[in-house]
Formats: structure tokens, sequence, C-alpha cells
């Protein structure tokens, strides 16, 4: 099928992008829930593209999102969407905006195809035409005759493809998915993020992916916020973030790791044993890679993979939240 | 080129505008409730009494053709509940009234009959079909937290109640206006002539207004106990204890003997009405067409469902927006 074509097709790494413009611009925005303060002097730009929304529990992503779309008042500070005013146009903001929710949220009783027709009616789309609309989006969505059931019946994969559904039907250019991928099956969860790929890179849609997910994040978000305690502590490209202190190369061989290490460390490459049998050489450069390929000729040694080192989402993560968390610490101190 | 294109598609159309948006609430929200077996059953139950009260429309109509049948027609409304209101002007006609003492108390007897309609068989399926329709309405949103349906869209507050007072508005006209409008137009059916809607034309704003005056308190309060539970079940024993304590109520304080009177002298008894919803109701709903049974009590019984109404409101409008601020 030509959609599953469109999917396959942008299935590849996604390279780092020129700067872009900002859909979501963030200045000191500050929210108190009587004690408790959520979110604390947040300040960020968000670019166009894909980007993830990170942070443990707590973190105030949720909280950041309804301030978002205009459903929370922030105590202090200032926030666009789209270039409209949170405060003072939250009701244009809603109707540009797509949100899933994370929250399992349904009308019993209202069949999935329904649901779609009802969610992009609330959109303004004449009934006929919402119809219509919610057919090709559940089609986009790999939903079968499954639409045609209660709601209530709906597997929770289902429901994630519903949530989705009613999330885009209206065609809107940002899209906030809270947890777009929980609850999938490994298959489901490739086709979801395909989805998102491709609406980003073909329809040009901003998507702000909040999730815990965080290889999900590194394969599809090209910019990445982290919060936690409710500040922000990263706010860079993907590109940026994955990138190593210090340039390097992955190498994995077929053979023994250990004669790859052996033949390395003969034609002078600093080289080290990584993770998952991974060898890991210092530099990237194009003598460093030719140097790589002539140890393993000499050695006789069959090279599987040579990739660029990246930093791993979980190390950027744990990292920042770390550090995020010492920040609150030494200025409570 | 496939016939049947899967991949993601922009939509570019026209939309319809923003004032629709609080009928896409009410026609879904309509067409939900209408699947419930019961209230099918009670939407057809609701127009068995137009039958029943097109005979004393036949049999007064006949009258001024066949004077035998207006011993009959008194005869049938007098097993009709608080006749009294019309008796005085029954008693005066003689035996064999003329065509022009029948013009004389049509508009009475017509208003009449419409308000025993109203008051009884029609208000007594009102209770029941509010209690199905009404209590499911924003407890279950709040349940399945279908609100973020709603209002991560451009979706006011304003739109969402209205949405839903929609739904039982729709059903609720169903039950009043709708069988009170047919049964008018039936006793013009078999009316002489076309000139009696000179002298009639009131009554269907009368039925308008009284079912306004009965539909709008009734949707607000049973909405209201709607938006303070997760559990429809709750809200719906909620509605039916209102009905069934201020009946007994009211029943209790009218049954006291003469004897302990006394201990109740500051109560007058008009205000004994007050303390039953159906007899406030009923009360107004008389006024509206006319007939002064309680005619003291009237201001108070508007006010009272004035305050009802614009609490109920007030509640629907901190609750159904207070899981958002959570």
């Amino acid at each position: 099928m030509n959609h599953q074509a469109e999917i396959g097709a942008s299935n590849s790494e996604h390279t780092a992008t020129a700067p872009r413009g900002s859909v979501i611009d963030l200045s000191a925005v500050t929210k108190t829930f009587q004690r408790f303060q959520a979110l604390h002097d947040v300040s960020v730009n968000i670019p166009t593209g894909v980007t993830g929304l990170l942070g443990p529990n707590g973190a105030g992503k949720s909280t950041l999102i309804k301030i978002l779309l205009g459903l929370l008042k922030a105590n202090s500070g200032r926030a666009h969407v789209l270039g409209l005013d949170v405060w003072q146009q939250s009701r244009q903001i809603r109707q540009l905006v797509g949100y899933m929710p994370e929250d399992d949220c349904y009308l019993p009783t209202l069949s999935g195809v329904e649901c779609v027709q009802f969610a992009a009616r609330l959109n303004c789309l004449p009934a006929v035409e919402a119809l219509r609309r919610a057919h090709e989006i559940l089609d986009f969505c790999g939903a079968g005759q499954e639409r045609y059931r209660a709601v209530e019946t709906y597997s929770t994969g289902m429901r994630q493809k519903l949530k989705f559904a009613q999330a885009l039907v209206h065609d809107p250019p940002l899209l906030i998915l809270d947890e777009p991928t929980s609850g999938l099956d490994p298959d489901e969860r490739e086709a979801m993020l395909n989805r998102i790929r491709v609406l980003a890179r073909s329809h040009q849609k901003s998507i702000v992916m909040c999730t815990h997910i965080l290889p999900d994040v590194q394969q599809v978000s090209q910019y990445v916020v982290i919060l936690a305690a409710g500040r922000v502590s990263v706010a860079q490209e993907m590109s940026e973030l994955s990138r190593p202190a210090v340039p390097a190369l992955n190498v994995r061989t077929l053979g023994s790791m250990e004669k790859l290490l052996l033949a390395f460390r003969e034609h002078d490459l600093e080289a080290h044993g990584g993770a998952a049998g991974t060898v890991v050489v210092v530099g990237d450069s194009d003598e460093c890679i030719r140097r790589v390929w002539r140890a393993a000729a000499a050695h006789d040694l069959v090279i599987r993979s040579l990739t660029p080192a990246r930093n791993s989402m979980e190390a950027i993560f744990l990292d920042a939240v770390r550090n995020s968390t010492n920040g609150v610490t030494h200025a409570d101190s | 080129m496939p016939i049947h294109k899967s991949a993601y598609r922009a939509w570019q159309g026209d939309r319809t505008s923003e004032w629709t948006r609080w009928w896409s609430i009410c026609s879904t929200g309509i067409r939900r409730a209408a699947r419930s077996l019961w209230l099918k059953r009670l939407m057809l139950a609701a127009f068995l009494p137009l039958l029943f009260f097109a005979i004393p429309f036949f049999l007064f109509e006949q009258s001024s053709r066949d004077p035998t049948t207006w011993r009959v027609f008194r005869g049938f409304v007098r097993g009709l509940p608080q006749v009294g209101m019309l008796k005085e002007k029954m008693d005066v006609l003689p035996m064999q009234p003329t065509a022009e003492q029948f013009e004389s108390i049509r508009h009475d007897v017509w208003s009449f009959l419409l308000l025993t309609m109203l008051r009884y068989p029609q208000a007594m399926l009102i209770v029941l079909a509010v209690g199905i329709v009404a209590p499911p309405l924003i407890s279950q949103d709040l349940r399945t937290r279908a609100y973020l349906i709603y209002f991560a869209r451009p979706i006011t507050r304003l739109e969402y109640i209205a949405g839903k007072v929609g739904v039982v508005g729709f059903f609720l006209l169903g039950f009043t206006a709708c069988p009170a409008l047919l049964l008018y137009l039936a006793g013009l059916l078999l009316s002489p002539g076309v000139d009696v809607v000179l002298t009639t034309w009131d009554l269907p704003l009368r039925i308008l207004l009284g079912s306004a005056c009965l539909i709008i308190p009734t949707t607000l309060v049973a909405l209201a106990f709607s938006s303070l539970t997760l559990e429809s079940r709750i809200a719906g024993f909620a509605w039916f204890a209102m009905w069934i304590i201020g009946h007994v109520t009211y029943s209790a304080l009218i049954a006291v003997p003469a004897f302990e009177a006394r201990r109740f002298q500051d109560f007058q008894p008009g205000w004994r009405l007050l303390t039953s919803p159906y007899q406030v109701l009923g009360n107004v709903q008389s006024y509206i067409f006319g007939f002064g049974e309680n005619a003291d009590m009237v201001g108070a019984s508007f006010l009272i469902l004035a305050v009802v109404s614009l609490a109920s409101l007030a509640i629907l409008f901190r609750r159904v927006n207070a899981p958002m601020r959570a």
C-alpha cells in the first residue's frame, strides 16, 4: 500500500536540520499549586519538527502541556504557541493543536469512527465531511473493521490509535502527543513512530512527543527538552546531544572482540571495549576510518558494523535529572 | 493511481460556524442516549396520555352539536384530579348549554385538560426520563476522562453545558410540549370551525412557556447532580430521592391533623407546597395556564425555581472544568 511505502521510505535515520523557527516559546513560566511548585521559571523555545519532551514523573510535563493548551493559567511568565498568546488566544491555539492525552479517554457506546467524527465536529468540520475524514485518518492509523466496534471494547493498542486519530483528524499544524507509544506491541510501536516521522517530514507537522520511552525519542526527535523538578534541564538539538564529548566510532566484528582490539592497537588506534561486544575507537576522522579497515584486513577480521558513537538517551536523561536534582539541593541548602 | 490511498492527506475545507459546537455535543449526546431501550419505551409511553386526553376533547366539542354528550363529558372530567379548578365554571352552565355558552368556557376547558396532562402523566414520565438521560451525561465524561476530548479542543464551558442541557431538553420537549401541542391540534381538528383558533391562540404559547418552566430547572438540577459524582447511579439516586423526599414531606405536612395546626400557626398552608419540587412546578404551570389555585405562592414558586436553576448552573460551571485544573 502506498501508505506503507511512504512509511517505509521514511524509516531511515533522521538528519539534523538547520536552525528552524519556533512553534512554542516560553519565557519565565511559573506555576504553583498551593505549596507545590510544578514549574519554576521555565524558559524554552521549541522549534518546528519533532521534539521529545522528557522528564521523570512529577517533573511538570503534564502541567506544561495544560498551560500550552490554555487549560491552566500560569502564575507568571509569557507563553506563545504558534505565535499565539496562551493567555489570550487559547481557543485559537486549541483549534490549531491536536492533543493526544496519555489518559484513557473515550465516549462509551460510540464506535471508533463515531468518536473520531465527533472530535472532527468539535473542531467545526461539517458532519458528513467529518465522517469521511474520520475514515481517512483511521485508514492512516491502520485501524480496520474494528472501527465499527464500541470503543469500550477496544484493546490498549487500539485506543492509542483512536486517540492519535482524534488528535489528527482536523489536520492541525502542531501535535502534542502524550505517551503515544505506551501500551503498544513492538510492531505497532514502530508503526506509530513511522506515522510521526511521516507527518513531520512529508506534511511539515510540528510534533511535541512527551514520553518515558527514551529510545522512541532518540529514534524520531530532532530536538529534546528535559524537564526535571519543574525546571528545564536540557533543551538542545538531538544531534548535539547525541554527539559524545570525544568523537569515537563503534565497531562490531563477527570474530573475536579481543583480536580486534589487539589489531587496532597494533595500528596505533586508541580503542577499548564497549557495551554489548562493541569496540570503541577514539576519533572519527577519515584517516581513522581507513586505519580501522586496514587493521581489520591485516588480521583477517570481518567488520559487521562501523557507526559513529552516540551518547545514549538513557545516559543523557539520567545526567540531566541528576544535575537538576543536585541544583535544587544546592539551591535549597 | 490507487483507488484508495490510505496515506495521510492534508485537509482543506470550509469549517462550520463556531456556534455549531454546542450542537455537535448535543446531537452526539442525543444519539447516545437514544440507544437506551428504556428511554425508547418511555418515549412511546409519552404519547399514550395523548390518546386518553383526546377523549374529553372529543366529548366537549361533540357536546355543542349533541347536548347528551355534555353529561358524559362532565362525568369524565369529574374523574380527573384537581377538577375543582374547573368545577365552578362548569356548574354555572345549564344541563343543555347553548353554543355561545360552550364558546365561553372552551378556553378554560382546553387549558384545564392540557394542564392536567402536563401535570400528571407527563410529569411522572419526565421524572423517569430525566432519571435515565441526565445522570450519565457529565458523570460518565468525568469517569472515562472524556472531558479531555472536549476541553483539549476549542470548547468553552458554556458550549459544553449548553450541549448537555440540549440533550435533556430535547427529550423533555418530546415528553411535554410535543404531546401537548399535538393534543391542541387534535382539539382544533375536533372543533366545529377554524375560528376556534381565535379564542385559543394563546394555548400553544402557554404550552411552550409551561414546558420551559419545567425543562430548565429540572435539566439543570439533574445535570448538577451528574457533575458532582463519577458514578451515574449515585446521580440517578439523588435525582429520584429529591422527588420522593419532597413529595413525602409535602404529603406529611398536609396530613397534619387540625389540632396540631396551632403548632404550625406561623406556617401558612400555602408554604407547604414549597417543600415539594413537584408541587412547585405544578403551581407555576397552573399559573401559566390561567388557574390561580395557590396564587399567593406563585411568586415564591418562581423564585425557588430561579434560585435552584442559578445554583445548579453555578455548580455546573464550577464542576465541569475542575478536572482540568487539577
